[in-house]
């Protein structure tokens, strides 16, 4: 005899989902329950909003106006790179850092999912939870406090496919460096250098133009800049009609070639795998 | 169906010298030695077999399960699950097979257990029809009624690794390997899982590879013994040889009431014409006699030490298989005479 109880409490989907779908679902529930640690970030973009909200306005009140740049354009740079860059959680690194080394990743192994496709899942799960609460904040703050500009309605509709390209460039460059971690045991160097980097040459922290020509050229042909930069200026209406779809083009180029460097490099890793622990 | 030859897996860890001195001598030449974790292990398991695979620690047992549930690759060898690589065909492999690792989770720590079940189905294809009737029987069995919306951080080790077990057996896997799956339980819940594997593997059929420290879930769970040791097999049969081997076995315990001299000494000498008989002492007034009681006859053991000891109590014991796994595993017996 089954009983009644369990029928009712066992709450069971009419028809199973996909199963990337369930674990972008999963992934969302999670993110919420770890809403007190989303509002921690959100308090620690504030304060480093604010920060560079002082250093761009002494810069901009002695020159006005730096390649381009006048103060309006500057906010808004920061506050939408910002909000661009936030979009993909250091989390997820540390996560899979973590899981290689204690072993959990015995765990992804004995499913029957593909390992990348899973990540990214799980990665747009916590991004689309993370999309709504900074962005909204990030937007509100923007708009109502700093004085920053919106984009025109067609700008805003090729902004946003921008940023799916970038947060997909972005999940890539963390994924491989993730893929490092299963030939060390410590990487969390090789985690920061890659924040650092990214950082730097992604122009979530300074716009690019404002490179020495050298690293602008580094830059340039790194992927980088498509992550953050290029949605960036895309709002900014820095790229208008050929220089738009190329900007665009080079995204796309850059997703693909990534998803199969990381594809590549994944055989060797997981052949090296030692699971550590138990 | 579960077929092994040859599997050996040897893993390279560095070579490093204790301390800060060794730390900086490894970062400027690095040196890495093999470890052989698995040495050329040839397993066959049939379809609805219940294998105990056991040995002390560091012996390999999780290397090999992890070989055959396809996470890691061996270093040598072959290994065919259903006909198929299950590293090769790692999707395919996981169809067919349950894990329970007793040290980790596969649950949503932040999500409520029912979640996890659900993403799982998902993950796994498990139709409406399929999953809601695995899970009615599960939730049945393993009473999860009261923990399905309860978050798996707030549930007690027990609660979870019945959650576990449901987690790994809602696919209905042909195989379950079960890697430790009663490490820091009570004994209720133990005995209770015991109980439900047990029944998964006569009832349904289901292959159960079993890992355990714990002699019990060997006893309660299987009927054969695989037993390795430094990476290599040395036993593999039915349950019952063991105990056919050592069963014969007793040990008669006397409590004395008063203090004897050279206990040890004389209970040797008296029993002696008898045959083969081993005396020790636990305590001061008590001696423990153990022999074999196909060759000495039990009564003759007990009238002889009645007739010139002050016995107060006295305890006939047969060997249980327990102790005589321990006894193997610690070399006190050998495995050749079970052959």
């Amino acid at each position: 005899m089954l009983s009644q109880t369990s029928l009712q409490i066992a709450k069971i989907r009419p028809v199973p989902l996909p199963k990337y779908a369930s674990l972008v679902l999963a992934s969302m529930e999670r993110a919420i329950a770890y809403r007190k640690s989303t509002l921690l970030n959100l308090a620690a973009n504030a304060v480093w909003i604010t920060a560079l909200y002082y250093f761009w306005s002494a810069i901009l009140s002695e020159y006005t106006i730096i390649d381009g740049y006048d103060w309006t354009k500057m906010q808004t740079y920061v506050v939408v790179s910002y909000g661009v860059n936030a979009l993909f959680s250091l989390q997820f690194e540390l996560q899979m850092f973590r899981a290689i080394r204690n072993g959990e990743i015995a765990l992804d192994l004995i499913r029957p999912y593909d390992y990348q496709t899973s990540h990214l899942a799980k990665a747009t799960g916590a991004a689309l939870v993370d999309g709504v609460f900074v962005g909204a904040t990030i937007a509100s703050v923007g708009v109502f406090i700093m004085d920053i500009y919106l984009p025109a309605p067609g700008t805003a509709a090729v902004f946003l496919v921008s940023i799916v390209l970038g947060f997909l460039i972005k999940f890539l460059i963390s994924y491989i460096t993730g893929l490092f971690c299963f030939w060390t045991v410590s990487s969390m160097g090789l985690v920061r250098t890659r924040i650092a980097v990214t950082n730097l040459l992604s122009g979530a922290l300074i716009p690019i133009e404002f490179f020495p020509s050298g690293l602008q050229s580094i830059a340039e042909f790194s992927p980088f800049p498509a992550a953050v930069y290029t949605p960036v200026s895309i709002y900014l209406g820095n790229l208008a009609g050929g220089d738009l779809w190329t900007a665009i083009g080079v995204q796309v180029i850059w997703v693909i070639a990534l998803w199969y460097v990381a594809r590549l490099l994944w055989k060797p890793a997981v052949r090296v795998l030692v699971v550590q622990g138990g | 169906m579960i077929e092994a030859r040859n599997l050996t897996k040897v893993f390279r860890v560095a070579a490093k010298s204790p301390g800060l001195k060794g730390a900086i001598k490894h970062l400027v030449r690095p040196r890495y030695e093999v470890k052989p974790a698995v040495l050329g292990i040839n397993l066959h398991i049939d379809e609805g077999d219940s294998v105990a695979y056991v040995g002390p620690n560091g012996a390999g047992k999780s290397t090999t399960v992890k070989m055959l549930a396809g996470v890691l690759v061996p270093t040598d060898g072959e290994i065919r699950v259903f006909g198929k690589d299950p590293y090769l065909n790692r999707m395919e492999n996981s169809r067919d097979i349950g894990v329970v690792f007793g040290q980790r989770t596969q649950l949503w720590w932040d999500l409520p257990v029912q979640e996890s079940f659900r993403l799982l189905a998902d993950i796994y294809d498990v139709s409406s029809r399929d999953f809601r009737k695995n899970m009615d029987e599960l939730i049945d069995l393993l009473e999860l009624g009261p923990l399905l919306n309860k978050a798996v951080r707030h549930i007690s080790l027990g609660q979870r690794m019945r959650c576990e077990i449901a987690a790994a057996l809602l696919h209905s896997p042909r195989i379950l390997y079960l890697d430790e799956p009663t490490v820091g339980l009570d004994v209720s819940v133990k005995n209770r899982l015991r109980q439900f594997i047990r029944q998964r593997n006569l009832e349904k059929g289901v292959t159960v590879m079993l890992t355990s420290h714990d002699l019990n879930d060997v006893k309660d769970i299987c009927r054969r013994i695989v037993m390795i040791d430094r990476g290599r097999i040395v036993f593999d049969g039915p349950l019952t040889k063991i105990q056919e081997a050592f069963g014969g076995e007793r040990s008669v315990h006397i409590d004395l009431s008063e203090f004897v001299e050279d206990a040890v000494s004389r209970a040797a000498a008296l029993l002696k014409h008898l045959g083969d008989v081993e005396v020790t002492q636990s305590e001061p007034n008590r001696l423990s006699i153990r022999f074999d009681a196909s060759v000495i006859s039990t009564s003759a053991v007990v009238g002889q030490l009645l007739s010139e000891f002050p016995v107060k109590d006295l305890k006939i014991e047969e060997t249980d298989i327990e102790s005589i796994i321990r006894r193997l595993y610690d070399g006190e017996l050998s495995v050749d005479e079970v052959r």
